[in-house]
């Protein structure tokens, strides 16, 4: 799996931890990762089917 | 019953940092708080051992914590990964009893006398447990084994962390011997300084105290109970929540982010809380009737008042009301923190009123739970705490809704 964060591609090498927060209806589903040099948090709402890069 | 039981209590080591640190590879071995974030009025909730070790404690200032360890990184809490957290580490604990009793959101009692064997012995389902929560979270715990939750928490806090001990009946009172009365779980700060008075510190001396005179001082119920748990007994049983909790009491508080005088921002802040203990009250089937206002001033001095109502209420509103009655106006001094408690419940009972305006509230609250339901929390809220930075700060604060 692989993002594009300010032009500059990420491959996601390890998920640290992921965790799910209730936001009304929607599950949103949140993965902390990394790349090896970089950490990211991921978020997948399962009803607006949107990913975010939260942090 | 109490000399065959097998009671685990387990204890997730240093748990909101740890968290932090399983989903940052780069946070690991490094001192990290977690708390309200940087700010000179927040605390530590939890430490990591990396900043234990540094001075840092629990409940500490953030301000302080960093003037002592200056390398400290401090995380601001995102709770909803921690509940989650928990509610997964739960589910491990119900492969191996039903008897599971979730004891806070970093500790849980389980009774394993009938499901020990089946695992190969009450050290090996302690080893699988730990196993299992370290392989899938990278957490670790210390768990207690004793005949009693009341040693078991005694025992998880001997080796930490990630420990492992187990206290057989004959090795209570050896254990118990010098231990502090105050270690024990149900001895708070006001019981001991009593039990200081009377010249007992220790659990040996509470045990060794005469029942009689204790009964004399705290009653018959708490008298023999303090005599028992000195001499660590405790036939309390693990009692599972798996079908709904039996909350005692709703309570919400809030640290302003400057010392208030104004008391119409003080009512804007007890507003909020009153929103969130009334809707946390309806989305579990509650109805209180007793309600608590507690202020606590800026020279840290405190103010609590309490009123029973003659009805059972779960609206905010009704509880700002309330609690607005207690408030002591004008204020007396600058305000610091603010919390408001709902309690006296009664549950899934819900009336038609005859009263028209009474119904039609009703219905605005129901239609307005809908709509947070469906979109998430203060998508619709009342227009006076609009302003207020409560909203905002859901991480900590508004976890429970």
């Amino acid at each position: 799996m692989w993002f594009i964060n300010d032009g500059r591609k990420y491959l996601v090498r390890e998920i640290n931890y992921e965790w799910v927060k209730k936001n009304g209806a929607s599950k949103v589903h949140h993965f902390a990762v990394s790349d090896g040099t970089n950490t990211f948090e991921l978020s997948f709402d399962d009803i607006e089917l949107i990913w975010k890069i939260e942090d | 019953m109490e000399d065959r039981r097998l009671i685990l209590h387990i204890d997730m080591n240093s748990y909101f940092a740890s968290v932090e640190q399983a989903c940052d590879p780069f946070l690991r071995g490094k001192p990290v708080a977690v708390g309200g974030g940087i700010s000179k009025r927040t605390v530590v909730a939890t430490a990591s051992y990396e900043a234990r070790a540094r001075g840092v404690k629990t409940a500490m200032s953030t301000w302080e914590a960093l003037r002592i360890c200056p390398d400290l990184i401090v995380i601001e809490g995102d709770m909803a990964k921690y509940l989650h957290t928990t509610r997964e580490i739960v589910k491990i604990f119900y492969r191996y009893t039903d008897l599971v009793e979730e004891f806070s959101i970093d500790e849980a009692f389980l009774d394993v006398t009938g499901t020990a064997e089946r695992f190969g012995g009450v050290l090996q389902l302690c080893r699988k447990i730990k196993d299992e929560i370290k392989k899938k979270f990278g957490l670790t715990c210390s768990i207690g084994v004793a005949p009693n939750k009341l040693v078991a928490k005694v025992a998880s806090g001997i080796q930490k962390p990630d420990g492992l001990v187990l206290i057989e009946k004959e090795n209570i009172p050896l254990l118990l011997k010098n231990l502090l009365a105050k270690e024990l779980c149900g001895i708070g700060e006001r019981t001991d300084e009593i039990l200081k008075r009377m010249g007992i510190r220790t659990c040996g001396q509470l045990a060794n105290y005469p029942v009689q005179n204790l009964i004399e001082r705290f009653g018959l119920v708490q008298g023999v109970r303090l005599s028992n748990m000195g001499e660590g007994k405790d036939d309390s049983p693990v009692a599972p929540q798996k079908n709904g909790s039996n909350a005692k009491s709703i309570s919400h508080s809030y640290t302003l982010p400057k010392n208030e005088t104004s008391l119409s921002d003080v009512k804007s802040y007890l507003l909020q809380l009153c929103e969130q203990a009334g809707r946390r009250a309806r989305k579990q089937g509650y109805k209180g009737c007793t309600v608590s206002l507690y202020v606590r001033y800026a020279d840290f001095s405190g103010y609590c008042r309490q009123k029973k109502l003659g009805e059972h209420i779960n609206d905010g509103f009704d509880l700002y009301k309330t609690a607005l009655a207690l408030l002591p106006k004008p204020l007396q001094k600058p305000v610091r923190l603010v919390g408001i408690s709902l309690s006296g419940f009664i549950k899934g009972i819900d009336q038609t009123s005859l009263i028209e305006y009474r119904e039609n509230t009703k219905k605005a609250l129901e239609a307005m739970d809908k709509i947070n339901d469906r979109f998430g929390e203060f998508k619709i809220t009342r227009a006076s705490i609009l302003h207020n930075k409560l909203r905002e700060k859901c991480g900590m604060t508004a976890r429970q809704i």
